[in-house]
């Protein structure tokens, strides 16, 4: 091995500390900051109204409000689904928000004689079927949908 | 840095010129007390990263402050550590700085022409008691209040001016949620802003004059002939 000398040494002993500081110092403050921004967590149970509430022919849109823990504060947000249902006791919950940009989508009976009904979104012309699955525009999934289930008559929604 | 790159850079910028005036300074033959102002600096640079850290967190409004630094220490990984080094070098900073402040006196390394190293280095103590003053009143539970109003009170008893002092502290009559607003500013926008500034100032005087040697420590020159002197005399 070369022989290095106590000047170099030195100067690279100096600049590991130095790395081995900056180091202790900046991973914990990037996990820091990070923080709790990656958790992913299922909702709280929402309940939406009784099953007889919706309608059998189309899609509903209803809102209801949650209250979310978001840090150390309890936000009231708005939840807005669509639910349908073909016999008033499967329920299927639909997110109102695009899957392309998050617009909020609107359900339309007709969007022409082809499609049928299903959803439109403005912004850029996203167009799903009543089932919420792609039809046409710049959309790279279906509409997003919540779980449900029914207790006592009453139907509750939760988001994934 | 790699020689390469290195070298690409520095044609165009010529950091190694910066760079070498910097660390292969010629200094005299210095102590472990000479380096007390390099941890200073050091223990700044851990409050700025922390400190900015904190500030992803931390909300000045007195519904929100102290819910947000439970926030910080119990919730955010590694919340106790950022919250706890920045506790632990704002204190250290105070120590330091005044270690070295007395290393300074010692030394004798405020004569000319250093006077003005000096008189920034005081505005820069008088800042680090400002970042104390404000920086605790922050997490805004009891012993934050009652400690920051005893201080008001402190500065309100100042001749002449201490009423009005008191009241500009306080941004009103009484400590309340504009105390905690104006306290935060200056926490961390004013004073660090001035920081910066003024520990600029600072080691580029030192730069400039370079590190005084230790008194008495160099050989007097003159010692040699006065001893052949007395020899002779002998
Ligand atoms: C945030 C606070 C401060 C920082 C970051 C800081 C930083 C430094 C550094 C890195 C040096 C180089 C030499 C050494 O480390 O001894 C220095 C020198 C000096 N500092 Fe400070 N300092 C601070 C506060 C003060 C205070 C409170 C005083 C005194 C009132 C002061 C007066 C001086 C003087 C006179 C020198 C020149 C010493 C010499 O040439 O031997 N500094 N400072
Ligand atoms: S946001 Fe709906 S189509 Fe672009």
């Amino acid at each position: 091995m070369r022989e290095l000398p106590r000047r170099d040494f030195l100067a690279r002993m100096v600049g590991g500390v130095a790395g081995g500081v900056a180091a202790l110092l900046g991973i914990p403050a990037g996990v820091f900051v990070i923080g709790p921004s990656q958790e992913r967590r299922t909702g709280d149970w929402v309940a939406l109204g009784t099953v007889d509430d919706f309608p059998l022919e189309k899609p509903r849109l209803i809102s209801a409000t949650v209250a979310k823990q978001q840090g150390w504060v309890v936000e009231e947000q708005e939840l807005s689904v669509f639910v349908s249902t073909e016999d008033g006791t499967e329920f299927v919950a639909m997110s109102d928000k695009c899957t392309h940009l998050g617009c909020r989508v609107r359900y339309v009976d007709e969007i022409d004689e082809a499609a049928g009904p299903g959803f439109f979104c403005p912004c850029h012309n996203g167009v799903f079927d009543s089932e919420g699955g792609v039809v046409a525009g710049p959309i790279p999934r279906p509409l997003d949908r919540l779980e449900t289930k029914v207790e006592e008559g009453r139907l509750f929604v939760r988001e994934l | 840095m790699g020689t390469r790159v290195g070298d690409w850079i520095d044609q165009r910028s010529g950091w190694r010129d910066s760079w070498n005036r910097v660390f292969l300074a010629r200094i005299p033959n210095i102590s472990w007390g000479h380096t007390l102002g390099a941890a200073t600096l050091m223990a700044v640079v851990i409050l700025l990263i922390t400190g900015l850290a904190l500030t992803f967190y931390y909300v000045s409004s007195p519904t929100d402050a102290h819910q947000s630094v439970q926030y910080i220490t119990n919730v955010v990984p590694l919340g106790w550590l950022i919250r706890g080094l920045h506790h632990w070098a704002a204190s250290a900073l105070v120590v330091l700085s005044v270690a070295h402040l007395i290393r300074v006196v010692i030394h004798g390394a405020y004569k000319y022409p250093r006077e003005f190293t000096w008189f920034t280095g005081i505005a820069l103590l008088l800042l680090v008691f400002g970042f104390g003053l404000t920086g605790s009143l922050l997490p805004w539970d009891q012993r934050a209040y009652w400690a920051t109003e005893v201080r008001i009170e402190v500065f309100a008893t100042v001749p002449f001016i201490g009423d009005w002092l008191a009241r500009f502290l306080q941004g009103g009559d009484q400590l309340s949620s504009l105390t905690l607003s104006r306290f935060y500013s200056a926490h961390v926008w004013l004073f660090p802003l001035l920081l910066f500034g003024l520990v600029a100032v600072h080691l580029r005087l030192v730069l400039r004059h370079g590190i005084s040697a230790r008194p008495k420590e160099e050989p007097r020159r003159d010692e040699e002939p006065r001893k052949r002197e007395e020899a002779s005399l002998l």
